[in-house]
């Protein structure tokens, strides 16, 4: 069962990223390249869907396909960390300390909302 | 894993725009697949929202910081390493 459950997570994580790509890229080339949209709207999303999954109290194997796997491919820390180490190289501050504080603020909010939803449903 | 991801994803994105011949593929397949998929922002946030549920304030705000100063300083160092190689003619 673990081999299927590995390889389960290898397809649902596969998937995730690249519906990651494909939002991402969606939303950015809509909003231009000044403040990283894409990626906050992604882990804004990912932070609701994986509050919910929390919030639905699922079983262990479960909770590891679509919490760990889906969500957790979907959303993406390192893309984060880069755009704002890039936007501190150009020296755009405002940008810079926006794109930290409402990924955080709006995260955990977001995180906030998606287990109440959860835990009505 | 998110520090490690950072890693990379700072070594792969900055070799793969300022140094190695513009390709179409290795972008999406190394930063945002391999990177992308190793990291993640969701759990941390759920871990957050856990912590300010057990009220533990400062143990919530030392994660995020250490996170954030800890993923930028492996991008900014991952960044210095690429580009202190010379660019190959």
């Amino acid at each position: 069962m673990i081999i299927v459950l590995w390889v389960g997570m290898a397809l649902i994580g596969g998937a995730g990223s690249v519906l990651r790509f494909v939002v991402d890229g969606a939303i950015a080339s809509r909003t231009g390249r000044a403040f990283p949209f894409g990626t906050l709207a992604v882990n804004l999303s990912g932070a609701v869907l994986l509050g919910l999954v929390t919030g639905l109290a699922l079983g262990h194997d479960r909770a590891l396909l679509a919490g760990t796997a889906a969500v957790g491919s979907y959303t993406t820390f390192s893309t984060w960390m880069f755009e704002t180490q890039r936007l501190g190289e150009d020296r755009q501050v405002q940008n810079l300390a926006a794109n930290i504080v409402v990924s955080l603020v709006a995260g955990i909010a977001a995180a906030a909302l998606g287990r109440l939803i959860g835990s009505h449903l | 894993m998110n520090l490690i991801g950072a890693f990379l994803l700072g070594y792969f994105a900055t070799r793969l725009q300022e140094r190695l011949p513009l390709s179409s593929y290795r972008r999406p397949l190394l930063g945002t697949g391999l990177c992308g998929g190793l990291t993640t922002f969701s759990t941390m946030q759920v871990e957050l929202l856990r912590m300010i549920d057990a009220r533990h304030f400062g143990l919530a705000v030392g994660y995020a910081s250490a996170s954030v100063v800890g993923g930028y300083a492996a991008i900014h160092l991952a960044t210095a390493m690429v580009r202190r190689v010379r660019v190959r003619t």
